[in-house]
């Protein structure tokens, strides 16, 4: 997520100027982004597909602010992030989340144990704890980046990051015993 | 003096690459000594696994593209018709105001007048109807038909010169 190609960085540019193939391009190449992204903060698909929709039509609207088209994936997270997070607030889904959060995938065995382990804890997790860490984790936005799509400073991130894993951490050892 | 709090604290910065060059010193050099920093590392790391490879399967559902694209039309259907919604109520009011402040102003009064002599020069020429038969009415109508006449040929000839112009 941190590379833009020449190939992206047209498309963008062109999208600026009103091409409605460019954009759809966009919407092909980065809804799984977003996506994923909104997911991590509202914890369930449904919401994640309002979201991502949410997202797109702000991105439309003012995809010809943005100055410089590198700055993309930054600007793109930041819209998601916002979008997922004045989502739960207008909703009110922070209070039921757990009652309401999906399962990631269908499986089977150990792996979906541990996945069902990991969404409980991510959901007890506060929306900005989640939120630092799909950015880290999942897209692996360095300190810097995390900074400008949050709007904290670096020395926030950095203790965000670390509180939310030693969170996560405990919860899971909690949940699976001492292993975690 | 390094110990378990402090490297504690640096270690998710360590993990991810963002720790200054001497603190990563510093806590490799602990991390030799201490088991329970190393176990701290390591469950760290392995919940950074498993994040990255349970997200990998969250993929959008089929057909989110297409769902994207219907909403970013209506929205932008939306705007515009905003837009034009807002344009119509300022011509509207620009209007109600130009009106207004012709009919207050001495222009106005003028119009006034020239209006009502338009009135009786229309009711003259009705009231003249009956005194001068049909002729008046068929003299109307050729001035009519020739004037269409002359406007059609007129925006053909305009139409075929803009087209030559085209052209070259």
């Amino acid at each position: 997520m941190n590379g833009l190609n020449q190939q992206d960085l047209n498309l963008i540019r062109w999208a600026r100027q009103g091409r409605r193939d460019s954009f759809s391009a966009l919407i092909r190449n980065y809804q799984t982004f977003v996506f994923r992204t909104a997911y991590g903060v509202v914890q369930n698909r449904a919401d994640a597909e309002d979201v991502t929709q949410e997202t797109f039509i702000k991105v439309h609207q003012s995809l010809k602010a943005l100055r410089d088209e590198r700055t993309f994936p930054t600007w793109l997270a930041r819209i998601t992030v916002r979008t997922a997070i004045d989502w739960l607030h207008q909703k009110d889904k922070q209070k039921d989340l757990l009652a309401s959060a999906d399962p990631m995938t269908v499986d089977s065995g150990h792996s979906s144990d541990l996945r069902m382990d990991l969404e409980q804890a991510l959901a007890a997790l506060s929306p900005e704890q989640r939120t630092v860490l799909v950015l880290r984790e999942i897209h692996g936005f360095d300190y810097e980046q995390l900074a400008q799509i949050l709007g904290v400073p670096v020395g926030t991130v950095k203790s965000r990051l670390h509180n939310a894993r030693i969170e996560l951490r405990q919860l899971l050892s909690s949940e699976r015993g001492s292993g975690w | 003096m390094v110990n378990c709090k402090s490297v504690e604290e640096q270690l998710s910065a360590f993990m991810d690459g963002e720790a200054s060059r001497e603190d990563c010193e510093a806590i490799e050099q602990h991390l030799q000594t201490c088991g329970d920093c190393r176990r701290l590392l390591s469950h760290l790391q392995g919940i950074s696994g498993a994040l990255q490879a349970a997200y990998n399967d969250v993929t959008p559902p089929v057909g989110l593209e297409l769902s994207i694209l219907r909403a970013v039309e209506m929205s932008r259907e939306g705007v515009q018709a905003r837009r034009l919604s807002a344009l119509y109520v300022v011509c509207a009011a620009l209007a109600l105001l130009g009106v207004a402040t012709a009919l207050l102003s001495p222009l106005g009064v003028a119009m006034k007048a020239f209006f009502r002599f338009d009135v009786s020069i229309i009711g003259g020429i009705i009231h003249l109807s009956p005194d001068m038969g049909s002729s008046w009415i068929a003299g109307i109508a050729i001035s009519c038909i020739l004037l269409a006449g002359f406007s059609i040929f007129g925006v053909a000839l305009a139409l075929r010169t803009s087209r030559t112009e085209g052209i070259l």
